[in-house]
């Protein structure tokens, strides 16, 4: 009795945190929801585009083979009801869910993930998103033009398709991209390049309007797949990249939510009207300094790791950034799967710095050019205040600030000493980690050219394990190895907040990227000034 | 005049020419480019990479993508955006109505409240009035349009609930207002000062006195000489601002979440979306160059007296 007591509160606090309604869901309303991210939205092409801003509401228009799901903390399968794996690991066999359908009233089939995925290798110019379908057998060869189809995808039926991999990966960390969504074939050889201007998907809103530069209006699809479901009539996506702004029309009830900037986070953290309605989650961003090894000084691991002693971070995300951050331990963030829970960062430990830094034979320290972009949360300004916890080993620190653009130039280049950034690391862990391996390029995110041959043969023993868990345990020791070699300083995990209005439920803490709501499960009570009358 | 206005037309096309050379230069020196922009995060795999920028043509040498540039130019073919895949005259037009309709307004507000503020200061000289008109052009002058927008913001449409913060709202009336009045104010000082600059100066004219010995009332002084001789100089001044308005939309079109073509510039500038930069910079030279055509048209119709040759 009171362990089932203790269950049904476990799950009220775990569905509280999750946004999960605990009463009925309402029907009908209008959502106002914002494009946050920097610039207009440039298509809504799914294949076309791989940015945030994009995807966010073509997320909602279309639907991957699978999806993130917040509770699995993982992708799980969306449109197929059945998956069977191979022996060998390398070929998927799926059937399709029933009664799929596009917006324009066709049935969806098997022959639609086959189209969309040789269109993404295909299109011209290329998908950016392309990489993800690199992984099914052929797709390269289609890709530069030696083969006429991807061989790799195997039509069987109208309902049953399979997908041949090169590699033993888990496709779920593949497909469930927005931006690898199906699209009908027809619509799109119909309006040619006008889909992404007025896209047909099968997800649970339908495109109305695109005022460019300002609003995205989707209505409710009457025949999504999932039943009861979409809850809302409409949902507008206003483009909005001011903070403040954005705050002050949330404030003035005119957004239903918003994402949350380090700025006005204590602001929503002490208003009782907000407190309780703030969805975090450790975002799956690890934010660090890229340490250049061509730079005499930072070739020296002591000094490195000094440099991780010498810097008290936890204060940094306390106290300069407010909070709105997750104190660190190594390069996989806290919702990864190979998490190490029992893991613990370097700390700050001057002294031990200091004697770092003298076994180095750097006592009498050196100077070092940090670049950053204006950010405020993994910026120069964060650099600054790391600045004057570098004086007290002797470390002269300098800034530069450039645009995001030219650093990212420079990065490639090699043309830098240290580099403040947020770079992505999740949602698998293998994949997460395979950027330090030494034989990833620069230009694929191994920018300080980390090469650890221990570090590589963790990696290449996951790849081959087919025990899940054991699986874990060498990518968690692989993480501590890089950690150790403080190949660059982490300081966080972004913690990405958004803020509710107490009328709108379902919201859900989505790790991959916050705004990457599936508004299909949002909903709005009476008491939204949008609420159906 | 017919004359006047075919020369000045004429003289368009050396402009233009000098402006798209000078444009393209300097987006050509912005080290990045569009391929890594369109990753939207900073990795991409490097054969995706390659792929793309020879898809975009980023491989091919600066002065051929400008001669291919000049050439579809001519043909009235701005090209396509490298990252949206569409023409860049329909994203840049799609864009330019939002930001003239601002810029209008705003210099509307300006002629209607700073003309007046200016010859009450001028025709009350060393008064209070006058004193007054000068502190309010200078804070107007001072303040900056990103604070000044959202401190409207916060009384008129959270505070007051009076109008809607943001948005473009469909093109209402209501959403024009606060951004308009942002880019106004400054503006609207600007001019008070001018104008009362221009009011003074006449003023002190000979022909004043003359007229005034003539008997005539203040009120035909000021119609029949001050303000038709004052108006060259605001005429004149108006259409500068109003050209360089169109460029200065950007702060508060952010500000306001306006889709005009300020934010689509600076946007294009950091994708490294050279061909709707380009756009964009062409139409706003070419709005600069009409207006201050159109001005000039105007002096003669203000004052027919003015000789075109």
């Amino acid at each position: 009795m009171k362990h089932s007591i203790r269950k049904s509160l476990l799950a009220c606090v775990a569905a509280l945190g999750l946004g999960i309604p605990l009463h009925a869901a309402e029907m009908g309303g209008s959502f106002n929801f914002v494009a946050p991210y920097d610039g207009s939205i440039l298509t809504l092409d799914p294949h076309r585009t791989s940015k945030q801003q994009d995807l966010l509401v073509a997320n909602n228009i279309f639907r991957s083979l699978y999806m993130w799901s917040v509770e699995d903390q993982r992708p799980m399968p969306e449109l197929a009801k059945h998956v069977e794996v191979s022996e060998d690991g390398l070929t998927y066999t799926y059937t399709l869910k029933d009664g799929m359908k596009f917006h324009n009233g066709r049935e969806m089939v098997a022959s639609d993930i086959a189209y969309s995925y040789e269109r993404m290798l295909t299109m011209d110019p290329v998908s950016p998103n392309s990489g993800h379908i690199q992984v099914i057998q052929g797709g390269s060869e289609l890709q530069n033009g030696e083969a006429d189809s991807l061989t790799g995808v195997k039509v069987i039926d109208d309902k049953t398709f399979s997908i041949t991999l090169t590699e033993r990966i888990d496709p779920a960390y593949q497909f469930f991209r927005p931006g690898t969504a199906i699209v009908p074939k027809e619509e799109v050889e119909r309006l040619g390049d006008q889909f992404g201007l007025t896209p047909v998907g099968s997800g649970p809103f339908v495109f109305k309007e695109w005022v460019k530069g300002s609003e995205v209006t989707l209505t409710r699809n009457p025949d999504y797949y999932e039943q009861g479901k979409p809850y809302l009539d409409s949902v507008v996506f206003k483009i909005m990249q001011e903070g403040t702004s954005r705050d002050i029309a949330f404030r003035s009830k005119e957004l239903d939510a918003i994402i949350v900037e380090a700025p006005q986070y204590q602001s929503y953290k002490n208003d009782p009207d907000y407190a309780d309605n703030l969805i975090e989650v450790a975002e799956m961003f690890t934010r660090l300094i890229v340490w250049n090894p061509d730079y005499e000084p930072l070739a020296n691991r002591k000094v490195r790791q000094a440099i991780s002693y010498a810097i008290d971070e936890k204060t940094i995300n306390s106290r300069f950034l407010k909070g709105k951050a997750y104190d660190p331990v190594g390069w996989l963030p806290e919702s990864s799967e190979a998490f190490d829970k029992n893991a613990t960062g370097f700390g700050y430990d001057l002294e031990k710095a200091k004697a770092l830094m003298a076994e180095a034979g750097y006592e009498e320290g050196f100077e070092i050019t940090i670049s950053g972009t204006a950010n405020g949360s993994y910026g120069v300004a964060v650099a600054e205040v790391i600045g004057q916890y570098l004086s007290k080993i002797n470390i002269s620190v300098k800034i530069q600030q450039l645009e995001g653009g030219i650093l990212y130039d420079n990065m490639i280049a090699g043309d830098y000493q240290g580099i403040i950034w947020s770079f992505g690391a999740g949602p698998e862990p293998l994949a997460a980690l395979k950027r330090w391996h030494s034989t990833t390029q620069n230009t694929s995110g191994n920018y300080p050219h980390y090469n650890n041959p221990e570090y590589d043969a963790l990696l290449d023993q996951a790849l081959e394990e087919s025990d899940p868990a054991a699986r874990v345990e060498l990518l968690k020791k692989a993480d501590a190895v890089f950690r150790d070699d403080a190949a660059v300083w982490i300081f966080n995990y972004n913690k990405a907040v958004l803020a509710a209005q107490p009328w709108t439920h379902g919201l859900k803490p989505v790790a991959i990227e916050i705004m990457y709501q599936d508004l299909a499960d949002v909903w709005v009570d009476s008491t939204s000034p949008r609420a159906p009358k | 005049m017919r004359s006047f206005i075919r020369r000045r037309l004429l003289q368009f096309v050396p402009t233009v020419l000098g402006v798209t050379l000078i444009m393209f230069v300097l987006l050509q020196l912005i080290p990045g480019n569009a391929a890594l922009s369109s990753a939207g995060r900073l990795e991409m795999d490097a054969k995706v990479l390659a792929l793309l920028k020879e898809d975009l043509q980023l491989d091919k040498p600066a002065y051929i993508r400008y001669f291919n540039y000049l050439a579809n130019l001519a043909q009235g073919d701005m090209g396509k955006s490298l990252l949206r895949n569409y023409d860049v005259a329909d994203v840049v037009f799609d864009r330019l109505w939002a930001t003239l309709k601002l810029a209008f307004s705003a210099i509307s507000i300006a002629l209607l409240l700073g003309v007046p503020l200016g010859f009450l200061a001028a025709f009350r000289q060393g008064t209070w009035v006058d004193m007054l008109s000068a502190v309010v052009s200078v804070v107007g002058v001072s303040v900056p349009q990103f604070w000044l927008g959202i401190l409207l913001m916060y009384v008129f449409a959270f505070s007051l609930n009076l109008l809607p913060t943001s948005g473009y709202g469909g093109g209402s009336l209501a959403n024009l207002v606060l951004p308009a009045l942002t880019l106004g104010i400054g503006y609207t000082a600007l001019l008070a000062r001018i104008t009362r600059a221009a009011v003074v100066e006449v003023l002190s004219a000979d022909y004043i006195r003359t007229a005034r010995a003539k008997g005539l009332s203040e009120m035909e002084i000021s119609y029949k000489h001050v303000f038709r001789n004052a108006f060259i100089l605001i005429l004149t001044t108006a259409g500068l601002l109003f050209g360089s308005l169109i460029g200065q939309t950007v702060v508060v079109e952010r500000v306001f979440a306006w889709p005009g073509i300020g934010s689509l510039l600076v946007e294009a500038i950091f994708q490294r979306d050279i061909p709707v930069a380009q756009g964009c910079l062409l139409v706003i030279v070419m709005v600069f160059l009409i207006v201050n055509l159109l001005i000039d048209i105007l002096y003669n119709v203000v004052n027919s007296q003015i000789d075109f040759k």
